[in-house]
């Protein structure tokens, strides 16, 4: 196939220099057919750009400082760019301002540097058009929120524009899920939809080379992430996963507790108040571990007094000793007509990591004079004990709850700028 | 298969035999259409602008392994926008056209159409429309042509109207459809889909050594 004899420019052309109309200051034009406004450096004129002749448009009234020199060249996700404009926006009615970089290329055309206080986003167009969904939109699965609709004012603008940049009629639509950011800026006669990225100060330095300071970060961008807002999802999957592991190693454990009663008695209280009580032998059985828990019921008819017991159980065996104090108080009777009452007759405590063996129980009962005369004192073996799975629990999810609660209250500021908080920022 | 055709201005032009069907001729500008067994002129158009794209004649490139090469462009110029259709043929002969427009490419084909351009007068930017076979499009840009520049040869007629209208649609399957209504009745659709400048294997483009 050999059959057109065109000799096409095999070298892409130099910027074209041409003299601004109004201050002749040499004005760059890189895009040629592709750039419809100029704006001058000097005399802060916008000229329209067709087939080489400069039109002027309007003079901007004020000047923006731009970090980013017209001209340089960088490197963004792996794509060669020049800078060739520089714009200072306003959202319209509002003092909310906000700088943009044009780059191009020729074999990608046109992307934005776009730096709100500090935070950047790199845009660029996108050919898959997004699913609105409510007021929402939905790329590729993924869910982008709206934050933002406004028209746009054109405060200062430098270099060149492949649109005309005096143009603010388009109503423009941005989208968050950070840290992307879909911008949808619709016209009578054309809509673009761009996805952009949050990108750092020390990328866009990086990029372009650049030795000057950029502006201040103040605030949350709003696609800025949380430092730990990436790892939230995976701590969420992972908490899900434990929560579910320790319930269904309790629903276990609940099922396999043996629950043996191994002793049971009434003892009645001596008349002497320092004699103790030695109770008969009884035996825990070996376990799984070896140890097991052991929960002390105790019962004692009390009504307006109070019985305690000061118990030592005793391993027959080994002679090791665990001692504990257990104690019951009620009290009640009518005050200004109104009956009340305080205290139980019932109390109970478990204790941990008992060993197998022959065991008796020392026991040093104490209550008032017109104290109760016996007591009901009841020995389980092996049981279940739901505190222990929600301490874990608990321990378990303070780390996500604090991180949550963290992101929060991270995803709260961002969206203090947004008309469309989810968050009461009232 | 080669031949020469003489230009009216004297230039001699190379065309690809029983393939070229519209050629323009680089000295002068001149569109040629073939037809009763001879090239016919149509009209003299302006040259192409400098766009910077990085594609021009005789680029070649590799598509679903296929190997294609560019023989003839048509520059569209919108008011606020242009469009470059290159016209491409692989070795077996088959031809389709690569869409480039500010660093985005498509590949489209031509349709037979058989709708009228009533349908689609009152679109407007955004509206969701259904086109046969039950693929859903939104409408993404609506264009006034103002210019058509040319260069090279093509296997398919140029269509040359002072009127056309040129409705955008694309959906979220990376599918592209142009609606081009020329004057009051005639109406072209072409479809295709998006690719990126790499998936093409473009190789003899212009010297992009700046650029990659």
């Amino acid at each position: 196939m050999n059959g057109s004899e065109i000799n096409s420019n095999d070298n892409l052309p130099s910027a074209e220099i041409l003299n601004c109309p109004k201050c002749r200051v040499a004005l760059r034009v890189t895009g040629f057919l592709l750039t419809k406004n100029i704006a001058c450096r000097k005399c802060h004129g916008i000229f329209n750009y067709s087939s080489g002749n400069l039109r002027l448009i309007k003079i901007f009234r004020k000047e923006k400082y731009n970090h980013i020199p017209i001209g340089s060249k960088g490197t963004i996700d792996g794509k060669k760019y020049e800078v060739v404009g520089f714009a200072n926006y306003r959202e319209a009615h509002t003092p909310y301002a906000w700088d943009e970089y044009i780059l191009f290329s020729p074999i990608h055309g046109y992307s934005f540097l776009s730096v709100y206080e500090g935070h950047w986003n790199y845009l660029e167009q996108i050919i898959l058009r997004p699913k609105q969904i409510v007021n929402d939109v939905n790329l590729n699965g993924d869910t982008y929120r709206i934050f933002n609709r406004y028209k746009q004012k054109t405060d200062y603008a430098l270099g060149e524009f492949p649109w005309d940049i005096t143009e603010n009629s388009n109503t423009i639509t941005e989208y968050i899920n950070p840290p992307y950011i879909i911008v949808h800026d619709k016209g009578t006669n054309e809509e673009t939809w761009l996805l952009g990225k949050y990108i750092t100060p020390e990328e866009i330095k990086e990029a372009f080379n650049l030795q000057t300071h950029l502006p201040e970060q103040t605030g949350i961008g709003s696609t800025q992430l949380h430092a730990s807002s990436a790892s939230l999802s995976k701590v969420k999957q992972l908490t899900l996963y434990v929560v579910l592991s320790i319930t269904v190693l309790q629903i276990i454990l609940s099922f396999t507790a043996k629950e043996k009663v191994v002793f049971k008695d009434q003892l009645n209280i001596p008349a002497n108040k320092t004699a103790g009580i030695v109770s008969p032998p009884f035996i825990l059985e070996n376990t799984l571990s070896g140890k097991s828990n052991l929960q002390v019921e105790l019962i004692a008819p009390v009504h307006n007094s109070w019985m305690e017991a000061d118990i030592t159980l005793v391993n027959d065996n080994t002679g090791e000793e665990f001692h504990f104090e257990q104690g019951v108080e009620y009290y009640s009777g009518v005050e200004d007509g109104e009956s009340w009452s305080e205290g139980q007759n019932y109390t109970d405590l478990t204790l941990s990591y008992i060993p197998e063996g022959k065991y008796h129980l020392n026991i040093f009962p104490a209550t008032p004079d017109e104290g109760v005369g016996y007591f009901q004192l009841t020995l389980t073996q092996d049981v279940s004990m739901l505190s222990n799975f929600f301490i874990i629990l608990l321990l378990a999810l303070i780390f996500p709850v604090a991180l949550w609660i963290s992101v929060s209250s991270y995803e709260a500021q961002r969206w203090m700028n947004s008309d469309f908080s989810p968050y009461n920022t009232e | 298969m080669e031949d020469k055709f003489n230009c009216s201005c004297g230039y001699s032009i190379c065309i690809r035999k029983s393939v070229t069907v519209s050629m323009a001729c680089p000295s002068c500008r001149t569109l040629y259409c073939f037809g009763n067994n001879e090239f016919i002129k149509l009209s003299t158009l302006k040259p192409i602008t400098e766009d910077v794209s990085p594609l021009k004649i005789n680029t070649e490139g590799v598509l679903e392994s296929k190997e294609f090469r560019i023989t003839g462009r048509q520059q569209i110029i919108y008011n606020s926008s242009y469009r470059n259709l290159w016209s491409a043929t692989y070795k077996s002969g088959e031809h389709f056209q690569i869409g480039e427009s500010y660093g985005t490419y498509t590949i489209i084909k031509e349709l037979s159409a058989q709708v009228s351009p009533t349908k689609f007068r009152n679109l407007k930017i955004g509206k969701e429309i259904e086109l046969p076979p039950r693929h859903f499009f939104y409408v993404n840009g609506m264009h006034e042509m103002k210019e058509l520049a040319v260069e090279g040869d093509f296997p398919i007629p140029i269509i040359l109207q002072p009127k056309c209208l040129s409705i955008e649609l694309s959906n979220n399957k990376f599918e592209f459809v142009i609606i081009n209504i020329f004057g009051d009745s005639d109406i072209r659709i072409s479809s295709g889909h998006f690719l990126n400048f790499e998936d093409f294997s473009f190789k003899n483009t212009r010297n992009l050594n700046e650029w990659i």
